[in-house]
């Protein structure tokens, strides 16, 4: 049985990683590029305030999303007049995930966007490229090993998040259980080898993680 | 070209106020660091806003505050090889070559294309990343990718600077190709004389951010010489077949250089640095100097401890020589004097040669 309920856990914790690193990387990279580019007033403060869900509790967070996206909410069904379906299911964990790894994932784009010298881009423009192409054909490939770095991050995070989920999608096994809650689950029941071979499975998993990052990191694509 | 700037910028303490008109072919930018030579290539490049001002080249308004024209760099078509070069190290040669060539009507872009990595040499390379290549080879390829452009003036900001010495002479020789190859203007950034008086015709000195001087290369860079107390004569020349140790300037007129590897009929420039010219004038009964030159005193100015002699060789080469007072003195040499000048092969250097 505990077999089974490993492998349902690590769909969901995949499934809601993967889903989460994909919705959080265009506003990351978005943000990233602009602090990276961009002097604006106000500046300092919109990087504070960026940088909030790195260190407020993840059960914060998943409390103001909880009150957000409430019946009552701004987000809520009664407001909305249908539900958006976030409450209690995966894609509340994904939004979650996405929130709590978004500060991470937009740093270090911010920091693999700096190492660009914005004078290639000088250049490329006045080779005629548009703003888009310069972005995508010069921009984004010189940044790249940041970025992945940044995407694989944001990954890792959200493998982990425990604190969010469980406020907003609860931990429903099959469903919003992933591994971190699944591990807390079998401790709450008093079973420790299952919590022994979650954390076994968590352990693997964030090492690839990582280990990818170091690589990507440290090996200087010849680009 | 029909270049005309008069613009102005305050950045901090520096303030550039710019302002001169030119239709010289080659234009020399001439000053030293921080005089704001990069920053005046950068408002014509159009990659700097002047904060008032005006550039027009060939007729076309480039930047106006007047008529709130700015046009923006892609626009402007130029040519800009920055000092830092700035190619793109994630594309090989031929990307990086290709990235400068313009959009749509096909087979004019192709054939200047192929004619730009010709006429640098780049055939070769075009595999090869920027990473792997030598200075020399890089800034080919940026020379390269800046020609590919259809550029209406081409605009180099110390293009021999960053390389050694070995490299500059090869360089040199690209770029006095890529004058007589491509019919286009060229503004040649530069604090090392020499650079100029071997590219550009007419010459803006540069002094905090304002012109000091402007006129023919020659004349202004030996104002700029005068006061620094050594200059370098750059001769233009052709190797004489049969005699290939020996470079004709004019005709009759021949220098004998100490170099290896020079072919029959190749355009060459020779440097000659005026203190190491000799001026006699009597008759040298036996001497090593391989160079004895009958020349006409034109001019004779004492500056302090220096005295500068400029000497008409023949009808169209005129030598500086850089002596001392006393020897002036001695020698009685004053204007209308006949002289020799006495040249060793190995003081002419030779900057630059390309088969012709």
């Amino acid at each position: 049985m505990v077999d089974a309920k490993i492998v349902e856990a690590l769909v969901v914790t995949l499934r809601v990683a993967i889903v989460a690193t994909m919705l959080t990387a265009p506003f990351a990279l978005a943000a990233g590029y602009l602090l990276a580019r961009r002097t604006f007033v106000g500046k300092s403060l919109v990087e504070t305030l960026l940088a909030l869900p790195l260190v407020l509790p993840p059960t914060a967070i998943g409390y103001l999303l909880l009150v957000a996206f409430g019946r009552s909410g701004p987000f809520g069904e009664q407001t909305l007049g249908f539900d958006p379906g976030i409450l209690f299911t995966w894609r509340g964990a994904v939004l979650a995930s996405a929130i709590v790894s978004f500060p991470l994932a937009a740093r270090t784009a911010r920091a693999a966007f700096e190492v660009v010298d914005p004078r290639l881009e000088t250049m490329a423009r006045s080779l005629g490229m548009s703003r888009a192409a310069v972005f995508l054909c010069v921009t984004i490939p010189l940044a790249r090993r940041g970025l992945i770095a940044a995407l694989a991050l944001a990954f890792g995070r959200a493998l982990g998040e425990f604190g969010a989920t469980v406020i907003i999608a609860g931990n429903i096994p099959g469903r919003t259980q992933t591994i971190p809650l699944a591990i807390f689950d079998e401790i709450q029941l008093g079973n420790e080898r299952g919590a022994l071979v979650l954390v076994g499975v968590a352990t693997a998993l964030a090492f690839v993680v990582l280990f990818a990052v170091e690589r990507l990191g440290r090996t200087r694509v010849v680009a | 070209m029909n270049l005309a700037v008069d613009v102005e910028l305050r950045q901090g303490a520096f303030q550039l106020a710019t302002r001169f008109t030119s239709s010289a072919r080659t234009l020399g930018v001439f000053g030293p660091s921080g005089s704001g030579k990069t920053s005046l290539v950068e408002i014509l490049a159009g990659w700097r806003r002047p904060d008032r001002g005006r550039v027009t080249v060939g007729g076309a308004t480039w930047y106006d505050t007047a008529r709130a024209i700015d046009e923006p760099a892609a626009v402007r078509r130029v040519g800009y090889v920055p000092q830092d070069l700035l190619l793109f190290p994630h594309w090989s040669v031929r990307e990086n070559v290709r990235a400068g060539v313009p959009r749509g009507d096909a087979t004019s872009n192709e054939q200047r294309l192929a004619r730009s990595i010709e006429v640098l040499g780049l055939g070769a390379l075009l595999d090869s990343r920027p990473s792997t290549l030598s200075g020399g080879e890089r800034q080919r390829v940026a020379l390269a990718r800046a020609l590919a452009s259809d550029p209406a003036i081409l605009l180099l900001d110390e293009p021999l600077a960053s390389l050694d010495l070995a490299l500059r002479r090869a360089s040199l020789a690209h770029l006095a190709r890529v004058r007589e190859a491509f019919d286009i203007p060229l503004v040649v950034v530069a604090h090392d004389p020499t650079e100029i008086l071997a590219l550009c015709e007419e010459c803006v000195r540069l002094e905090n951010g304002r012109v000091v001087e402007h006129g023919p290369a020659r004349r202004v860079l030996l104002g700029a010489a005068r006061s620094a107390g050594t200059f370098e004569n750059v001769l233009r020349g052709r190797v004489v077949p049969g005699r290939e140790s020996h470079v004709e300037l004019a005709p009759g007129v021949e220098l004998a250089v100490a170099e290896r590897g020079l072919t029959a009929a190749m355009e060459v420039l020779v440097a000659v640095r005026a203190e190491d010219v000799l001026v006699a004038t009597g008759y040298l009964p036996g001497i090593s100097a391989r160079n004895v030159l009958v020349a006409r005193v034109e001019d004779v100015r004492i500056d302090g401890e220096d005295a500068w002699i400029e000497a008409r060789i023949g009808r169209d080469v005129v030598l500086t020589v850089l002596l001392t007072p006393g020897a002036v003195a001695d020698l009685g040499l004053a204007r209308d004097r006949d002289v020799r000048l006495v040249i060793k092969a190995q003081a002419c250097r030779v900057l630059a040669s390309t088969p012709s």
